[in-house]
């Protein structure tokens, strides 16, 4: 078998990804009905970001947000769930919205597509059991994002409290060939940070993925994401750098996009 | 107000789509077979589900589905709503209802399903449900089979390339069809809804 080092080597001559427009997907993280923000995953971190998450999602669509990303930390935390503010949420959605948090089996995935999520992010449960993974993924090609948070290249799970004891690049050639709609790759070292990206472990991703790379964690700035892009990454997942920081919604649009549109 | 009817296939949310009509103005109701939608005066067919499988639940309705249409009953159709509506699809390698001419085929392009806001180009005169809607606006598709431009006979209203062009918006008659989600497609994609919604009204 090709060891991950091999296959930087063997695939990063040819892999260029071709340079497109980028999904924008503002986060919106629920905890308890609210929206909030959390500090590289810790529980206790969290800082408020609305009341009211239907309100904030028509808001981010009538700025031009061409997706969401939703999140339910509680369901993630094994702590109940958002589920009434989600169904809620994805009905009244004018744009696509992927949905992830706490989804450990196929029944959760099925219920939150019948509610008419476009995509649903599996983490801890798609890491840990690849065979799983596939399985859900071959049933519902195109429609499964399968979450690697790592703290840059070392894999956690359940809720980033734990190691996987995997490297991302070896993760990566693992799911590689299975029907996923894309790799969402969050940098836990620098995610609820808003004070930059670190390109190295994204650079090794992109070399050995087989999958559109959607990158999370730390950006701050336009610049961050118009690197992102250069690199071929498919979409931007952003957060802190929106509500807390100083990331303006109309410059990451511009930076995602060849040109303005709509 | 306007009620409009969901066909209902039994696969699939149809949320979105009513959500999308509500807060266009329009009363919506959801019918499961001809009885329920007889009396329709304005029609939906949804973008759910897969060309086979939607055929085998419309099939049995596809007479009385023809005779509404045919009556001038103002029809939206979303994606595989779309794709029924012509003579046949490779996906179920079946027979549609044949109210388009053309075959439903699969994409030309190495990455499917074609998931992704596309710019569509108009080919015809600025049709009354496209009013307002700049050329090259994007819309949000998600499918892996459209009928190709080049096979398309009558009626396109825009296309889009992705492979190859294939239809994006068609019209025959009353019946208005996309391939994109206008429910999912932000502003322009209410436009388009608003535009439908409100030539109910005008129509007979």
């Amino acid at each position: 078998m090709m060891d991950a080092m091999d296959a930087v080597r063997f695939m990063g001559s040819g892999a260029r990804r071709p340079v497109r427009d980028m999904d924008v997907y503002p986060a919106i993280d629920l905890m308890g009905g609210r929206v909030v923000r959390l500090v590289e995953g810790r529980e206790g971190t969290e800082r408020d970001v609305s009341g009211d998450p239907l309100a904030l999602a028509r808001e981010w669509e009538a700025r031009g947000a061409t997706a969401l990303h939703v999140i339910d930390l509680d369901a993630a935390l094994e702590k109940g769930d958002n589920l009434l503010v989600i169904r809620s949420l994805l009905a009244q959605a004018r744009v696509p919205v992927q949905v992830g948090g706490g989804v450990r089996d196929e029944q959760r995935i099925d219920a939150l597509l019948e509610a008419g999520a476009a995509r649903v992010v599996v983490g801890t449960r798609g890491v840990r059991d690849p065979r799983w993974l596939c399985e859900v993924a071959r049933a519902r090609p195109k429609t499964i994002v399968l979450a690697v948070d790592a703290r840059d290249r070392e894999v956690l799970v359940r809720g980033w409290k734990e190691r996987a004891g995997i490297d991302l690049v070896q993760l990566a050639l693992q799911v590689a060939g299975f029907p996923l709609a894309a790799l969402l790759y969050t940098n836990v070292a620098v995610e609820g940070h808003a004070r930059g990206i670190r390109l190295r472990p994204v650079n090794s991703l992109l070399h050995v993925a087989d999958h559109p790379v959607i990158y999370s964690g730390g950006i701050a700035r336009p610049s961050d994401v118009a690197k992102l892009r250069a690199r071929g990454v498919a979409g931007v997942v952003l957060g802190t750098g929106l509500y807390f920081g100083r990331l303006d919604f109309d410059a990451v649009l511009c930076a995602a996009r060849s040109r303005r549109r709509r | 107000m306007p009620e409009v009817v969901i066909v209902d296939y039994g696969v699939g949310n149809l949320h979105s789509l009513g959500k999308a009509l509500e807060r266009a103005g329009a009363r919506v109701r959801v019918a499961v077979g001809p009885a329920e939608f007889s009396d329709a005066r304005a029609l939906v067919l949804p973008g759910v589900g897969a060309f086979g499988k939607v055929m085998e639940v419309v099939r049995p309705w596809a007479d009385a589905l023809r005779a509404r249409i045919d009556a001038g009953v103002p029809t939206l159709a979303v994606c595989v709503g779309m794709q029924v509506l012509y003579s046949w699809g490779e996906e179920g390698n079946c027979a549609g209802l044949g109210l388009l001419g053309g075959t439903v085929r699969r994409m030309p392009h190495p990455r499917l399903p074609h998931m992704a806001w596309s710019p569509i180009s108009w080919t015809a005169p600025r049709d009354p449900v496209l009013e307002g809607i700049p050329d090259r606006t994007h819309f949000y598709f998600v499918h892996s089979f459209a009928t190709p431009a080049e096979e398309a006979t009558a009626g396109v209203l825009g296309t889009t390339l992705y492979g190859k062009p294939f239809v994006a918006v068609a019209r025959r008659g009353a019946v208005v069809a996309t391939q994109f989600h206008p429910e999912k497609s932000s502003d322009q994609g209410a436009r388009l809804i608003g535009n439908w919604v409100r030539s109910i009204g005008d129509s007979p």
